[in-house]
Order: structure tokens, then C-alpha cells, then sequence
């Protein structure tokens, strides 16, 4: 095991120089109650109550999606001078949520960061959730859906091909990449745990689904000889992918002309508020696990301090990006750039822009402080208001640079209706009900990674004191 | 494994039970189980048959014998004529397979000159109205038989006769002389009709002083092109004017700027209102309307001290009080300077006396005579004061002496005061001859719907004295049903079989009035339906001009308007005129040229009256004049006079269609007894708020240099005009007056044509007869309210408007903005699906087919001309709708962008005439956009860069020309000609700095 090999620190037999990653110094045994425990029982009418809201919401917004397909794009509040609004708003938002779960999986991983087994798998799944649901704005914020397709080149009776030099086909080519990607990821990590569920399962129906998918483990040193190389292949492949999704999604942006979207500073800037934002919605869903299924053992208190402590690195790049988006601005001498961004900030949309400085940049700044790192509570409602404000960072580049550009006679200003609104919450039912279903039927743990860093699995291992 | 179903089969317990059930007989039905399947068979065949699995058959039929000249594709052209009221416009029809698709100008046309508006336009929606009635209706019988029909307002008249009562008939004012020798005609024979002009206003103040001073009881139309110095008194010649079409060209060419050498005219506007000839002036003056007559007063004066003038007339000037006479003394030299040549023209709703201080000047200046700019020859048909018929009628009414009424296309129940509507309630019998079922129409026993200027017979005259004959186009829509006249000559031969000999109809009536007065033989007749226009040779009768200077000093006196409290005008609407086309979505839509309003009038005022009133712009307010509350949104117009409220009419129809329902107030019971003019009102902000549909929402600058402006003066210095030109590093074009941005992409080479387009905005007056031309020409949909309020207008062609300076005395200038099919296209290289490609000949081409709909071309357009289709706008439009489509242009759906194509199918056309002619090249000016065509300022030319003897590639090099965002490297094809007041320097100047 790769984690075996690696360096351990000297001094274990003392009181650790580390903080011990996993509390309560559990057997390999408590850990597999534990994790395999949810999905063997039965779940809560807590779980019954929260999986109906959301999926009521997923519900309700696949039917503003089919409202919108059936009546036209004019549902939504879109206009002339304002293409694009919410619909893209919020891909850019949720392609942004899914970049957390490679950045700890892969770019973690190579770094041999072992705090990130206790938090990887969840981190995947909301990858591939969040992404799920990014992808389908770009799909229905199309006019003409039947024929999305043709974004796709594929030889065909017309003789057509996609315009390669379009960002949007980039975009395609990027988030199907980084989709596909990410769930071979997740799924190479799952097989051992797979495996595992299904020893303890009894009823023949579930031990057999999980049977087929973890491939016939049996936990084999050949086994895991060939799981470590490929894990270890799929990281490297996907670490310049979490470099490159949000840069190809800020191409959309910083190829145009627009002042406000020709930027060249978008791609770092994307990437920044991307790991930010993913790692705010990591930290919101881990929070909730642990709270609701009792893992303050696995996820400790420093997990989340250095989460906390990833938010406020992020987080000052992001602010650094919006001082630096001002001064280049400036000093350009260029009116209409200039002018964006003072309409940014005190234009009609000034509100929107405060929020995301208030949220991204000021609500960070609690993290110098070690107390508020390791608080809980501080935390979450930290995770919630940086996503608020990532949200909100996507809207004003997006919308303020669009409603006012060079000629003032095309000015305009825009407001989301219902639809737009509803289909937004609509895929924050999506995601947390397909979040829901993996925590219930999937190990949300990696079992076989934590196993692997409890201490007593430690070659140089010894039994503390008061433990005999 | 044993298979069980229950746990009664399990316990091998359920068998007995089961053949039991068998056993036990059914409960009787009335059906058995074949017939119910017989029946549902028979039921669902029958619901097949009856509704039909397919759309119903349409059979195309080919025609046995094909019509004359009738090719399927191609497009036929015919000559006629259509009325705005008494002015004519020369036509030129393009006809698809039987039907009339395009109106252009007549090229012929001494007034049109190819040229057309978007009355013009808009006519040709109203024929295709899906509102227009099609059936006569007679009480409560909604599909009674004209012959019918015509036998009982016949029987109802001879009643109303052998009661010794009167026949009346109101018609509109128009400007056909044989629909005049008719009515003369009728009233010869039939002692007992009374013909009265009952027009949906009256605004003949300056026909009754020409009448009184001239013994011209008619207005003029001026000819401006004959004008070096124009002073508008509120007038608004190039835009509400009749002749504005005819006013916008002939100023257009007296200030069009062919070298620096090149002079200009001066239009100097004097108004409170913000009038479109006011946003046009070189020099506008802001003024309250009280001032106007101490203002040309001191004119007047000012003639005076440096030219002699008679006394007499000096003496009333007194009583006016002194106003501006600094500025005045100044407009005064200047009017000197210009003599005969300069024109004091007064808006139709000013009061008499500043008609006359008008007439003053313009007979002491001298520009009134034979060829001159107020040419006696040169009037407005039908323009006479309607005063004492308009008071006959009343008193017949009043003493019930009118037994049958015939409205032929008036509205008085829209337009007439209420007073005057209870009136002809009492009368007994009335007969609406409408187009729509309009308010009269409903309040009408008979009602016959007529039919359309451009499927009947007739003639209109031109203020110049030339003539043209309107032919119809298409078969009448309405089941065949003829124009007023037809019914009128049936009507009247139903009362005496040979009234007219053996004339059977009107256009018998017409041809041989035609032969009668200018001997026209057919062969001619036939010639003339060609062109378009006959010159009559024998000239009308002119003698020498003769003051009556007794009865103008007469007319100089006070009219007592009040710089106390608020005064409010209601004028025609730019968009609706008088209310007759409210119907037409294209003319609700069109965003007024000053305002940009859509779909609703308001109660405009200046920004310090509003700011007195405590409003703002959809604040609404009640306006109270008298007895009349009318309760309109506020609009706060840059520009106005304080003090000032301007509404529009045309708007608070009721009757007489969908698309007019709802929108906006009708502001008739302003008028004073239907007379345009300003009214004494009160206001009293209501607290509520009402929505406005606007097109442009901002109208600054913000300093960025999209129009270029100087001066005359300026632009024939030595230095030249100083632009303020974008700042970016690049290198100068091969051809020399541009610059291209540094690239590494070398730009493409065009072999064959290469489409551009110049735009000059120095003779541009912003009047929107592009917008409408091209929504014609390219079948572009009206969106509605509710869509333009959400910015989703549809327009390819658009007009933005900005005001430069204080926000009280702005300066305007007008920009048509379209597509400007860049070289270096940003929506080209966006597409995922490259369904916006550049064309080898230039254009920047929409494949509609294609487009999927991402609108990132719309987001990367720094023009934002593209427009997208949020929803599915074609789909409510009801037949025969169908008909008024460009068949060569898609209707396009929804989710497909759109834009300005430079009208492809067009340039395909006359590519494939070249060709037929063995060409290699499209001849210059042989295509012309839609909007270039109907523009009657000539402000937009289109042609072939690469053919260096185009007028294009010649005007595109002119010192005025210029790119919009040049700097962003896209190379636009459009080049714009900079923006000259014929006005001093500093004025200008002082913009720039601002």
C-alpha cells in the first residue's frame, strides 16, 4: 500500500507532534461498522423527510425546464443587450463547486496530503453531482435544445463541423473530459469499499448490485498492486484537469471583446474561485454529514481547520483578483473597461458586487484566527456565505458586463424571473438528492484510505499507554 | 419450484373457489363484450375520420391558363398612389403571385422620389389585417348581402328625403379630385345631401389667414429645397408635417455635404416641444409658447429698423410683450441675410396670431410668391378652413334636420368631442363606410367594410399640381366589396338607376373624368399607370400675390397664452398619427423617434416641470382641462419648456380590432372642440405607476466617441473639423483614410464585390421610415409591450438617439444602427456551430437553419444588433397574415438569431439579373436596402466598396467618414459620415468638453 510505504513520523510512541487525523482511535473493524453501518440500516425518517424536499425541488425545477423547452427561452428574463444570465451564472457556479473533489482526489493526493481520505469520497461525489448539474445549463439555455447535439462534431449527411474556434465548443469538450474523468476517479476509489459493503451485506439482491460493481475484489495484494498504479495514473491525468476546466469556462469569457469578459487574468482568477467555492460546498456537506451521522471521529476538527485554511488562501487570491481586475482597468486608459468596472461596483448592480466583495473576501479574513478555524458553526455559515458569494461573482461578471457595454443606447437591465429562479433550485434539488442517495447506498467514507492512516496501521505503530 | 399465485392456490385451497367464480353467471350488459369493441372501433374510426390524423389538403393548382405577365417566383411591379390623409404618396408595388408584398416610393413621384414613410408601409399591413371586416352588417345581422344592405339605406334616405330632412355625408380630408367631382356631383343631383369634412381634427388656423390675407384659403406646403434659411416656430416639418416625407428630402438635399465646398441650409427651431424637426435644428431655442409672439414680434421689428416695412403693420407689434430680443435681432439678421430664401414656418396648433406675425415675416422677407418657398401653386389639397361646414352641421344636428348619416372612413365617435357624438347619436339612421369595425362603426346601424386604398380605383393629387392614379393590387379582401366611392356611385344608383348615364362604377367614373378634363386616351392611360404620374398640362390659374395687409394686421392680435400654470397639446402621434393605425402592431411598435416610447402616449414634460410636480417618468398623473380628467403616464422629456405637458393622439381606441385594445388614453377631449392647440390644464400626481415600453433606455454619450459632430464652420476651416478620434496603436488601411489596429492576421482579400453601406448622419433626421421598411421587407415580427419592456424588440434597423449637453437644452443627434458586417466579425468566430459565417463578398451571413441558439454572437456583438428569438413571435398571427410575408425571406422561430442581412435577398436578385445580362458584376445602385430605399433623406447609400466608381467606395474616403468602435480591430463595412450643424462653433465645442 502506497499509504504504508510512506513517511510516518518518528516519534509515534509519545503524545503525537501531529494531530491524529482519525479521533478515538478506532480498529479498522469500528471503521467498517461504522461507514458500512449506514448503508445497512435502514435510513431515519429524518433522511425520508429531507430526500422528499429535495427531490420535490429537483422535481419542480425539471419542470420549469420543460416548461422552458416547451415555450421559448423569452420565460426567462433575458434580453437584447443580456444574452446570458442565471443560465450561465450558475454553470459557472456549479462547474465551479465540481473542482474541489478532483483538487483533493488528484493534486492531494500526489502531494500525499493523507488528511484528505477522511473527506475524498464525498468530495468526488459532489464533484460529479455539481457537474451534472452544470452541464445542464449550457444545454437548456440554448434556444433550439433539439438540436444541441450539433455541438458535438460528428460526421454527418450536411457536411457540417463545429466552429473549433468557438470557446463554447471547448466547453464541451471540457466538462465532458472532466465529467467522465471524475467518475472513473470515483469509481476506481470505491472498488475495495464496494467490495467491503458487499461482505457484509446478507440480502442476495444488494450483495449482488454491490457485487458487480467492485469487479470481483477480493482485496488481493495483486489487487491492490494494480489499484495504487491506476489511482495513481488517474491522478496525474486529472490534475492539469482541474487547471484546465475552469481556464477553458473563463475562455468563454476572456476570448470575447466585451470590457468586463476580455480579461487575461480570468483563467488563474476562475481557478482560484473555483477551488474556493468547491472547497465552501465540500466543507457545507461535510459539516452536515458528520453532524448528521455521527462522524467527528473521521472528519475531526483539523480536517476542517485546513479546509478553513484552503478558503483563506483562495480566498485572498480571488480578492487579489478583484483589486487587480480594477487597477488593470485603470491604467489601461480604456473608457468602456473603465467604466465597467465602476458600474460594477456603484452601477445598478452595485448590491450584487458588495455582496460578492462582503462574502468572498471579507468572510474569509475570520480564518487567521485558529479558534474560528476549528468552530463549527463559524464554518458553515462561512461555507454558505462563500458560495453565496462565488454565486455572485459569476452574476456580476457575467450579467454587469453585458447589461452596459460600448454603445449606451443598447443598455439595459436584467431580472430573472420565476423560471430562472426555479430551475436554479431546481438543481440544488438535483444535486443534494443525488447527494442524499450516494450518502445512503455508497460508503461516503473512503474506508480503505482512512484504514490506512490509523495509527495503529502504522509500521512503527505502538499501543499508547493508557490504551493497555 | 412450485409457481403460485396466491396464498389461497399455495395452500391448494382456492381451486373451488375459482371455478365457481367461473361459473357464476355475468351481471347482464347492455353491451357484450364484441360490441364494445365493435363500438370502440367504430368510434375511434369515425374520431380518425372526423379529425383527421393529417393536416387538411391544400391543393396547389396550377393555372390553366396563366395570368399576364404572371411568373411564379419572380416579382411584378405596378405604379399607384396612397393617401395619408390629403397628402399623396407616389408608389411603387411589389407584387408575389397576385398579391402585393413591398410598398417602395415611385422614383417618378415628384414628391415620393423613390422615397417612402412608414404610413406608407404600415398601409400595406392594414389591407392584410386579420381585424379588417369582410362582411356588411345591418342591426344584429352580421352577414347581410351588400345588395341588401344598399336597398335599405337607400329606402332609409328616400323616408328621410320625403320628410324633407337631410342626407349628410362626412368624409375625411384626401386629396382626390375625382372623388370631389363625385361628391360635387351627387350633391348637384341630390339637392338634399350635405358632404361635411369631419376629420379627426382641425388645424386649418393658417388656411383661414391665408384665405384672410392671401385669399389662399389653403395651407402651403412649403418647398424647402427652396429654402436657405428655415426658422420653425414649433412647426414640425420633418415630422408630423403631411409633407414631411417631401420636407425631409428637399432639406436633406440643401444640406447634404458632397466636398467642404459644399453649402448648407440653417434650420433654426423655436419650440417649447421637443419636435423631431427640433432635434434636427442646427440652432433650437427653448421657449415657452407665451413667448413665441413677442419673439417674432422683435423679429419683426428688427426687419424694421434695417429694411422698410410697412407702418401699419409695425403698430399692433406693441401689444406684444418683448421677448428673447437678443436672440431674436440676431435670427433677424440672419433671416435678412438669407431674403426670399429664408421661411418662417408656425406649427398647425399655434394660435392665429402667431400664424400671422409668421405670414409677416415671411411676406416681408419675400418668400412667399411664384417659385418661391411658400409658392401659391404649392398647397395642401383640401385644406380649407372647415370651420362654418364643420358649425353647418352642428346646427343641422342640433335642429334635428338629419335624417340619414354616412360616416366614410372618419371616426367621430373615436375623435369628435362628446358633446358633438351625443348629437349624432340622435341621429336615426346611420351607415359607417369604415375599413374597420371601428367606434363609429359599432355605434352605426349599417356598417359596410370598405375596401382598401390599394384594392379600389381612384387618383390623388400632389401639392406640386401632379397627379397619379391608384390602381388596385389585389381583389378586394372583404368578399369583393368596393371603396367608398364604389358604394357611394351604388348607393346612389340604387336611388336613381342612371344617375351617372351609363357609368356603371367608380373607376368608369374616373377614366372617363380623366378623358373628360385632360383628354387622357387609353394608350396615355396606360402610360400613365406605368409611370406612376401625369403633369396636367393646363396649369392652375396664377395671379399675382395680394396682401391684404389690413387683414393681417387684424389677425395680430394677443392670443393670451399664460406662462402662469401649465399648458397642454395634444398632437398628432408620430407612431399612430390620428388613431387610424392603431391596429397596426409595426406602427404601436415604432418607437417614437423622440421619445423611443412604444405602445402608449404620455403626458411628456420637462425635467423641471416634473421635478415642480414631484414625478417621474411613469408616475401617473391626472390631467384636468374643464370637464376633462384624463389620467396618463408621465414621461420626462429632455428638452421641453417648462410649464409644458405634450401628449399624443391616436392613442384610447376602443373599437375596431385586437392589437389597438388597451393601449394608451385617448387625449381627443384635450383638443379645443377638436382644434389642435395648447390648453390651460391642472395636474395632480395620482401616486400610482404605470409601466412605459421604451427602445433606448440610456441617452447619453458618456464621452465615448460614437458619433462624431463639428460644425460647418469648423469643417471648412483650414485646420478641418477636430474629432475625437479613438486612441489605439495600428497602421493606415490600403486605402488610406482608416486605420487598422496592428494585427498579425493578414485581412482577407475580396476578388468580387465587397457590400458596405455609409450612413451620413449630418442629413439623417431620425424619422424611422427605415424601421418600418425593413420590418416590411424582412418580415420582422412586432413583439408586443411585454417584450419590448423586457428589451426583446426586434428590429434589425434601429435608431438611437443621444442628447449631448444640458439636460434642459439638449443638443440631438440621431444614429441608425444595423448590423455592421464587420470583416473581423466577434460573432463569426463565438458560433460553436458556425452559424454565423463572413461571406466572400463581405456580408456577415445568419444561417438560421443552423443556429442552435446560444446568443453568445448577441453577447460578443459590441453593436448589440443581433436580435434572438426568445419566443415563438409568428405564432399568434392570424390570416390572411400570411400574405404580407417577403416569401424570399424566412420566417424565422424561435431560439434562431437574427440581424440585418444588407437585405441578401436583394443583392441575390440583382446578381442573378447580371447574370442574365451577361455581367460579371452588380451595376451601382442597381441593389438598394430596404432601408436605404425608403429613406427620404438619402442618408443611407449601399453598394460595392471594391467597385471604386460606386458612390460607396467614394463616400466611404470622405473627410466626415468614420468607423463606430474602430478601435476594436472588428472593421465594420458600415462607415458613418460625421454629424454637421450648420451652427456657430462654440456650441459644438462646448459639448466636446462636456
Amino acid at each position: 500500500m502506497a499509504q504504508l510505504t510512506s513517511a510516518v513520523p518518528a516519534r509515534l510512541d509519545h503524545e503525537p507532534l501531529r494531530e491524529p487525523l482519525v479521533l478515538g482511535n478506532p480498529t479498522a473493524h469500528d471503521i467498517t461498522e461504522k461507514i458500512v453501518g449506514i448503508v445497512e440500516r435502514p435510513p431515519t425518517w429524518k433522511y425520508w423527510l429531507v430526500l422528499s424536499i429535495t427531490a420535490l425541488a429537483a422535481a419542480w425545477g425539471i419542470f420549469c425546464i420543460g416548461y422552458t423547452i416547451a415555450v421559448g427561452i423569452g420565460v426567462w428574463g433575458l434580453n437584447n443587450p443580456v444574452g446570458w444570465g442565471w443560465d450561465i451564472t450558475n454553470f459557472v457556479w456549479w462547474i465551479g463547486i465540481g473542482h474541489a473533489g478532483t483538487l483533493i482526489s488528484a493534486i492531494l493526493h500526489l502531494f500525499r496530503q493523507r488528511w484528505r481520505t477522511a473527506i475524498n469520497r464525498s468530495a468526488e461525489a459532489m464533484t460529479i453531482f455539481a457537474v451534472i448539474c452544470a452541464g445542464l445549463f449550457p444545454l437548456i439555455h440554448v434556444g433550439r435544445i433539439w438540436f444541441a447535439y450539433w455541438l458535438i462534431p460528428y460526421p454527418n449527411q450536411m457536411y457540417m463541423w463545429v466552429n473549433f474556434r468557438s470557446p463554447l465548443i471547448w466547453d464541451v469538450f471540457a466538462v465532458t473530459t472532466y465529467l467522465t474523468v471524475s467518475i472513473l476517479f470515483w469509481y476506481l476509489g470505491l472498488i475495495p469499499d464496494l467490495a467491503t459493503v458487499r461482505n457484509y451485506l446478507h440480502r442476495r439482491l444488494p450483495k449482488a448490485i454491490y457485487g458487480f460493481f467492485s469487479l470481483g475484489w477480493v482485496g488481493a495484494a495483486r489487487h491492490w498492486q494494480h489499484y495504487e498504479i491506476a489511482y495513481l495514473i488517474l491522478a496525474a491525468i486529472s490534475t492539469p484537469l482541474v487547471l484546465s476546466v475552469h481556464s477553458v469556462v473563463s475562455f468563454d469569457f476572456a476570448v470575447s471583446i466585451l470590457p468586463g469578459w476580455h480579461t487575461t487574468i480570468f483563467p488563474p482568477y476562475f481557478v482560484a474561485g473555483a477551488i474556493f467555492s468547491g472547497f465552501a460546498m465540500v466543507l457545507t456537506l461535510v459539516l452536515l454529514a458528520r453532524w448528521v451521522l455521527n462522524l467527528q471521529d473521521i472528519i475531526t476538527l483539523k480536517h476542517i481547520d485546513n479546509m478553513n485554511r484552503i478558503l483563506l488562501a483562495t480566498g485572498m487570491m480571488v480578492g487579489y483578483a478583484y483589486l487587480m481586475e480594477f487597477f488593470v482597468a485603470m491604467y489601461s486608459g480604456n473608457e468602456y473597461e473603465r467604466y465597467v468596472f465602476l458600474n460594477r461596483a456603484f452601477g445598478p448592480y452595485g448590491w450584487a458586487y458588495w455582496t460578492m466583495v462582503f462574502c468572498n473576501v471579507v468572510v474569509p479574513q475570520v480564518f487567521w484566527s485558529r479558534r474560528l478555524r476549528r468552530n463549527v458553526v463559524v464554518t458553515f455559515i462561512a461555507s454558505i456565505l462563500v458560495n453565496v458569494g462565488m454565486w455572485f461573482e459569476r452574476f456580476v461578471i457575467i450579467v454587469t458586463s453585458l447589461h452596459r457595454d460600448f454603445l449606451p443606447a443598447s443598455w439595459d437591465y436584467y431580472a430573472p424571473t420565476w423560471v430562472e429562479v426555479s430551475i436554479y433550485v431546481g438543481t440544488l434539488g438535483i444535486f443534494f438528492t443525488l447527494f442524499l442517495l450516494f450518502a445512503k447506498y455508497v460508503p461516503l467514507i473512503a474506508m480503505s484510505e482512512v484504514k490506512a492512516i490509523l495509527p495503529h496501521a502504522q509500521p512503527k505503530h505502538h499501543v499508547p499507554v493508557e490504551a493497555i | 419450484m412450485q409457481l403460485w399465485q396466491s396464498i389461497d392456490e399455495l395452500m391448494g385451497n382456492g381451486a373451488q373457489e375459482r371455478e365457481a367464480e367461473w361459473l357464476e353467471p355475468l351481471p347482464e350488459s347492455s353491451l357484450n363484450r364484441r360490441q364494445f369493441l365493435q363500438l370502440l372501433s367504430a368510434s375511434a374510426a369515425l374520431t380518425t375520420l372526423a379529425a383527421g390524423c393529417r393536416r387538411p389538403d391544400h391543393k396547389l393548382v396550377p393555372a390553366v391558363s396563366a395570368p399576364e405577365y404572371q411568373i411564379p417566383g419572380l416579382p411584378l411591379f405596378y405604379t399607384t398612389a396612397v393617401s395619408h390623409k390629403n397628402a399623396a404618396y407616389g408608389v411603387l408595388a411589389k407584387c408575389r403571385e397576385g398579391r402585393p408584398v413591398k410598398l417602395e416610393g415611385n422614383e417618378y413621384h415628384p414628391i415620393s422620389g423613390g422615397a417612402s414613410s412608414a404610413y406608407v408601409q404600415a398601409l400595406l399591413y392594414t389591407l392584410y389585417d386579420p381585424d379588417r371586416i369582410r362582411r356588411v352588417r345591418m342591426g344584429e345581422q352580421l352577414q347581410t348581402p351588400l345588395s341588401t344592405a344598399l336597398a335599405e339605406i337607400a329606402k332609409r334616405i328616400q323616408e328621410a328625403v320625403q320628410q324633407g330632412k337631410l342626407v349628410y355625408l362626412c368624409i375625411d380630408e384626401h386629396c382626390s379630385p375625382t372623388y370631389e367631382e363625385l361628391l360635387k356631383q351627387l350633391q348637384n343631383r341630390f339637392p338634399w345631401l350635405r358632404v361635411a369634412f369631419l376629420p379627426s381634427f382641425l388645424a386649418d388656423t393658417a388656411a383661414a389667414l391665408n384665405g384672410d390675407v392671401l385669399g389662399i384659403p389653403a395651407e402651403f406646403v412649403p418647398h424647402l429645397g427652396r429654402a436657405d434659411y428655415i426658422l420653425s416656430i414649433e412647426a414640425d416639418p420633418l415630422g408630423i408635417d403631411r409633407y414631411a416625407l417631401w420636407h425631409i428630402r428637399t432639406v436633406a438635399e440643401g444640406r447634404r455635404l458632397r466636398s467642404r465646398q459644399d453649402r448648407m441650409n440653417r434650420l433654426v427651431a423655436v419650440e417649447s416641444l421637443l419636435t423631431l424637426t427640433g432635434t434636427n435644428a442646427d440652432t433650437r431655442i427653448r421657449m415657452h409658447p407665451a413667448a413665441f409672439e413677442g419673439f417674432l414680434a422683435a423679429i419683426v421689428r428688427e426687419i424694421a429698423r434695417l429694411r422698410p416695412v410697412p407702418a401699419s403693420l409695425l403698430q399692433p407689434l406693441a401689444s406684444f410683450p418683448v421677448a428673447y430680443a437678443e436672440k431674436a435681432s440676431a435670427i433677424a439678421r440672419e433671416l435678412l441675410e438669407a431674403g426670399e430664401r429664408a421661411v418662417v414656418l408656425v406649427g398647425p396648433h399655434l394660435p392665429r396670431s402667431i400664424h400671422a406675425l409668421g405670414l409677416a415675416v415671411n411676406w416681408v422677407l419675400g418668400s412667399i410668391g411664384e417659385g418661391k418657398v411658400l409658392d401659391p401653386a404649392w398647397t395642401l389639397p383640401m385644406s380649407h378652413p372647415k370651420a362654418t361646414e364643420r358649425a353647418r352641421l352642428e346646427e343641422d344636428l342640433r335642429n334635428e334636420r338629419v335624417g340619414v348619416i354616412l360616416f366614410a372612413e372618419v371616426n367621430p365617435f373615436y375623435s369628435a368631442p362628446w358633446e358633438f357624438q351625443q348629437l349624432l347619436r340622435r341621429v336615426p339612421w346611420k351607415v359607417a363606410l369604415t375599413l374597420y369595425h371601428d367606434e363609429t362603426a359599432s355605434e352605426s346601424w349599417i356598417h359596410i367594410p370598405v375596401a382598401h386604398q390599394l384594392e379600389s380605383w381612384g387618383d390623388a393629387l400632389s401639392a406640386d399640381g401632379s397627379l397619379s392614379i391608384q390602381q388596385p393590387l389585389i381583389e378586394p379582401l372583404n368578399d369583393g366589396i368596393g371603396s367608398v366611392q364604389d358604394i357611394l356611385v351604388q348607393i346612389a344608383q340604387h336611388l336613381e338607376p342612371d344617375v351617372f348615364g351609363d357609368i356603371r362604377s367608380y373607376r368608369e367614373f374616373l377614366r372617363q373624368r380623366w378623358q373628360r378634363l385632360y383628354g387622357v386616351t387609353d394608350a396615355q392611360w396606360e402610360q400613365i399607370l406605368r409611370e406612376g404620374v401625369y403633369r396636367p398640362s393646363q396649369q392652375r390659374a396664377r395671379s399675382a400675390l395680394k396682401v391684404d395687409v389690413e387683414a393681417l394686421v387684424a389677425a395680430l392680435r394677443p392670443s393670451g397664452l399664460s406662462r402662469d400654470g401649465l399648458l397642454a397639446v395634444a398632437l398628432p402621434s408620430y407612431a399612430l398619427y390620428d388613431g387610424f393605425f392603431a391596429n397596426c402592431p409595426w406602427l404601436q411598435e415604432f418607437p417614437d423617434p423622440v421619445t423611443k416610447l412604444t405602445w402608449d402616449n404620455v403626458a411628456a414634460m420637462s425635467p423641471g416641470t416634473a421635478h415642480r410636480l414631484g414625478v417621474k417618468s411613469e408616475d401617473l398623473v391626472q390631467i384636468q382641462s374643464g370637464d376633462t380628467v384624463l389620467t396618463l403616464p408621465v414621461w420626462v422629456q429632455p428638452g421641453m419648456a417648462d410649464g409644458i405637458i405634450l401628449t399624443q393622439l391616436g392613442y384610447g381606441r376602443t373599437q375596431g380590432g385586437e392589437v389597438l385594445k388597451g393601449v394608451g388614453v385617448n387625449t381627443y377631449p384635450l383638443l379645443n372642440g377638436q382644434r389642435l392647440g395648447y390648453v390651460a390644464v391642472t395636474v395632480h400626481p395620482l401616486g400610482r405607476t404605470y409601466p412605459l415600453a421604451t427602445t433606448q433606455r440610456y441617452a447619453r454619450l458618456y464621452g465615448r466617441p460614437i458619433v462624431q459632430l463639428t460644425t460647418l464652420a469648423e469643417y471648412q476651416s483650414a485646420d478641418g473639423p477636430h474629432f475625437q478620434q479613438p486612441e489605439f496603436p495600428g497602421y493606415p488601411a490600403p486605402e488610406g483614410r482608416y486605420r487598422i489596429p496592428l494585427t498579425i492576421v493578414p485581412p482577407y482579400e475580396y476578388r468580387g464585390h465587397r457590400w458596405g453601406m455609409v450612413v451620413d448622419l449630418t442629413t439623417c433626421t431620425g424619422c424611422g421610415a427605415c424601421i418600418i421598411a425593413c420590418q416590411a421587407e424582412n418580415n420582422i415580427p412586432a413583439v408586443g409591450k411585454d417584450q419590448v419592456r423586457r428589451g426583446r424588440e426586434m428590429y434589425w434597423i434601429r435608431i438611437d438617439r443621444y442628447y449631448l449637453g444640458p439636460v434642459d437644452e439638449p443638443r440631438v443627434v440621431h444614429q441608425p444602427m444595423l448590423c455592421q458586417h464587420c470583416e473581423n466579425a466577434p460573432c463569426e468566430n463565438v458560433c460553436p456551430v458556425a452559424a454565423t459565417t463572413h461571406s466572400p463578398e463581405g456580408l456577415n451571413e445568419m444561417t438560421y437553419n443552423r443556429c442552435v441558439g446560444t446568443r453568445y454572437c448577441l453577447n460578443n456583438c459590441p453593436y448589440k444588433v443581433r436580435r434572438f428569438n426568445f419566443l415563438n413571435y409568428h405564432t399568434d398571427e392570424r390570416p390572411p397574415l400570411e400574405m404580407l410575408f417577403n416569401p424570399d425571406v424566412t420566417v424565422r422561430m424561435r431560439g434562431v438569431m437574427e440581424k440585418c442581412t444588407f437585405c441578401v435577398q436583394r443583392i441575390n436578385e440583382a446578381k442573378y439579373h447580371a447574370k442574365d445580362d451577361g455581367r460579371e458584376r452588380v451595376r451601382d445602385g442597381e441593389v438598394l436596402t430596404a432601408c436605404q430605399q425608403a429613406c427620404p433623406a438619402g442618408a443611407i447609400i449601399f453598394g460595392d466598396m471594391n467597385d471604386p466608381t460606386s458612390q460607396v467606395a467614394r463616400l466611404r474616403l470622405s473627410d466626415r467618414g468614420y468607423h463606430v468602435l474602430e478601435e476594436l480591430n472588428v472593421r465594420p463595412s458600415v462607415t458613418y459620415l460625421a454629424k454637421v450643424w450648420n451652427a456657430p462653433p462654440e456650441e459644438v465645442q462646448q459639448l466636446r468638453i462636456a
